[in-house]
């Protein structure tokens, strides 16, 4: 064979072995003869099957047929097969490798090529970047969580609806409500029971929201004991009116801390968009501004 | 575009082919494998936009797994075994007698996933090819098949513009011991592979008849 040919095949990276009609072997290339510790000298001539136990089994020796009969080329992976040679090795891992089984002739003359890929480094660095990959996108999900939601109720935070927000003020044609809610009486409760007792109401309360806020809205929490509700596409009197009655309606069953009974209320204000303001900061106050009036009026007894 | 006479010839020709392969995964595997060709049919690509648009549009206009591999010269085409991509994993899982979770998430495929529907495609491909060979009384050429992972609409698309303006469709049913995934082989074929085959198939039939 050409010299320059066969310098070619003893620099892959991958296993060569080439077998005659007889299934003798003809070449066995240098990666091969590292990798077995057999040299291309020790195994020339000799049956495929004495060097390669292996490849006894019918199936190879179905598909060595087909390929010197038909061309059939054959593609064996790792994954069904384990392996084909043996590593000398003693402290080589489990070895896996995948093999492509081809005929090929030569001036009137088959030949059989067997190439050989150990792919067990490659399936561990495939698997070793997938984890890698998996931490990242963890990583990336742990810190939106951060960002955008309160620790304490898992509520999207002030962060996430006024993004929100801003967002919905630059779509075209887009009309919403902004309602503004603040606990009533909150503070004695922690005076009361303490911050962590108060902790506990605050995600009470924020469970309750979630169980029924719905698609288009969104609750979130400010700070301390205010709330956000965002409902986009409702503007109408009518619509405000139900919405203040379901957040009402939240509160209407006590909350039981300590075993004890605490019924709270809410001042709600609101500002919808466009007809209140065409900033998030212009909607923010309005709809503060009327909280503070009606918890006032509360306050005074109205 | 088949009589039923030329579908029951094919199918029962397709059956031998995917049975041979059966037998070799079989063997790989160590599991009793299954494979037959419940359901044949050869349509133009006009065809196959309007007639199969309910059945068969949304299996191709999803994520699918394909092996494929161009064949031939006088008879030529070029043949693509697909799954849908949620069936992938249930397949590797099977194969390598693994139990299979579903996954909630989007699919997630690894080398070994691709490797093992590469190789099974490759055989039943293979077990095809050289069926097709030995039917038409030549020597097809073909190589290893590709593996390609399409996503959404990718697939439909490339196989609608294509040149070759003829599909033969085959629903292939895969089986692994008392589990079962269907798989389907499209074979498209230039209009005078098609006219070759079903002459062949003809000459069957009268030689059937005689």
């Amino acid at each position: 064979m050409n010299d320059l040919y066969v310098a070619i095949i003893n620099q892959l990276d991958n296993g060569i072995i080439l077998l005659d009609e007889q299934m003798n072997i003809q070449l066995w290339n240098k990666w091969l003869a590292k990798y077995t510790g057999k040299s291309e000298e020790e195994v020339k001539g000799l049956p495929i099957t004495m060097v390669v136990p292996r490849f006894n089994k019918k199936v190879y020796a179905y598909m060595f047929e087909k390929a010197l009969s038909d061309g059939q080329k054959s593609f064996c992976s790792a994954a069904m097969h384990r392996y084909f040679v043996d590593s000398h090795c003693a402290d080589m891992k489990q070895p896996h490798q995948n093999i492509l089984i081809q005929h090929l002739q030569v001036a009137h003359q088959s030949y059989l090529m067997i190439e050989l890929y150990d792919v067990a480094n490659h399936y561990k660095r495939i698997q070793n970047l997938n984890k890698s990959l998996q931490s990242s996108i963890d990583f990336s999900k742990s810190l939106e969580q951060f960002v955008y939601y309160d620790s304490l109720t898992g509520l999207p935070n002030r962060k996430f609806v006024l993004d929100r927000l801003e967002h919905l003020i630059k779509e075209e044609d887009k009309v919403f409500s902004l309602f503004f809610i603040d606990l009533n009486g909150f503070k004695a409760v922690n005076d009361q029971y303490g911050h962590l007792q108060g902790d506990l109401l605050l995600q009470m309360f924020a469970e309750r929201c979630k169980q029924v806020v719905q698609k288009q809205e969104v609750v979130a929490r400010l700070s301390g004991d205010e709330f956000l509700l965002l409902v986009e596409n409702r503007t109408s009197i009518e619509a405000v009116e139900q919405y203040v009655a379901k957040i009402n309606k939240l509160l209407q069953e006590p909350f039981i801390i300590e075993e004890q009974q605490i019924t709270i209320s809410a001042s709600i204000g609101y500002a919808c968009f466009p007809q209140d303001g065409v900033t998030a900061k212009q909607l923010l106050n309005v709809a503060d501004d009327q909280m503070y009036v009606q918890k006032r009026a509360k306050k005074k007894g109205f | 575009m088949l009589t039923p006479t030329q579908e029951d010839i094919l199918k029962e020709l397709y059956n031998v082919f995917v049975g041979e392969a059966a037998n070799l995964l079989s063997e790989i595997l160590q599991k009793r494998i299954f494979l037959s060709v419940p359901e044949i049919k050869l349509l133009s690509l006009h065809e196959l936009k309007s007639s199969e648009k309910e059945n068969l549009i949304p299996v191709l206009n999803g994520t699918v797994l394909s092996t494929s591999l161009k064949f031939g010269n006088v008879f030529s085409g070029r043949a693509d075994f697909i799954f849908p991509a949620e069936q992938i994993k249930y397949v590797t899982a099977l194969c390598l007698g693994e139990e299979y979770i579903v996954e909630d998430t989007e699919f997630s495929f690894n080398d070994e996933d691709f490797d093992i529907v590469k190789e099974i495609g490759n055989i039943i491909l293979n077990s095809i090819m050289g069926g097709m060979g030995s039917l038409m009384e030549m020597k097809l050429e073909y190589d290893v098949p590709q593996v390609i992972l399409h996503n959404a609409g990718e697939f439909c698309k490339a196989l609608v513009s294509s040149e070759e303006s003829n599909l033969l469709l085959l629903y292939v049913s895969f089986g692994v011991d008392n589990s079962k995934v269907l798989g389907l082989i499209l074979i498209k074929f230039s209009l005078e592979s098609v006219e070759f085959l079903i002459q062949k198939v003809n000459e069957i039939s009268r030689d059937l008849n005689e």
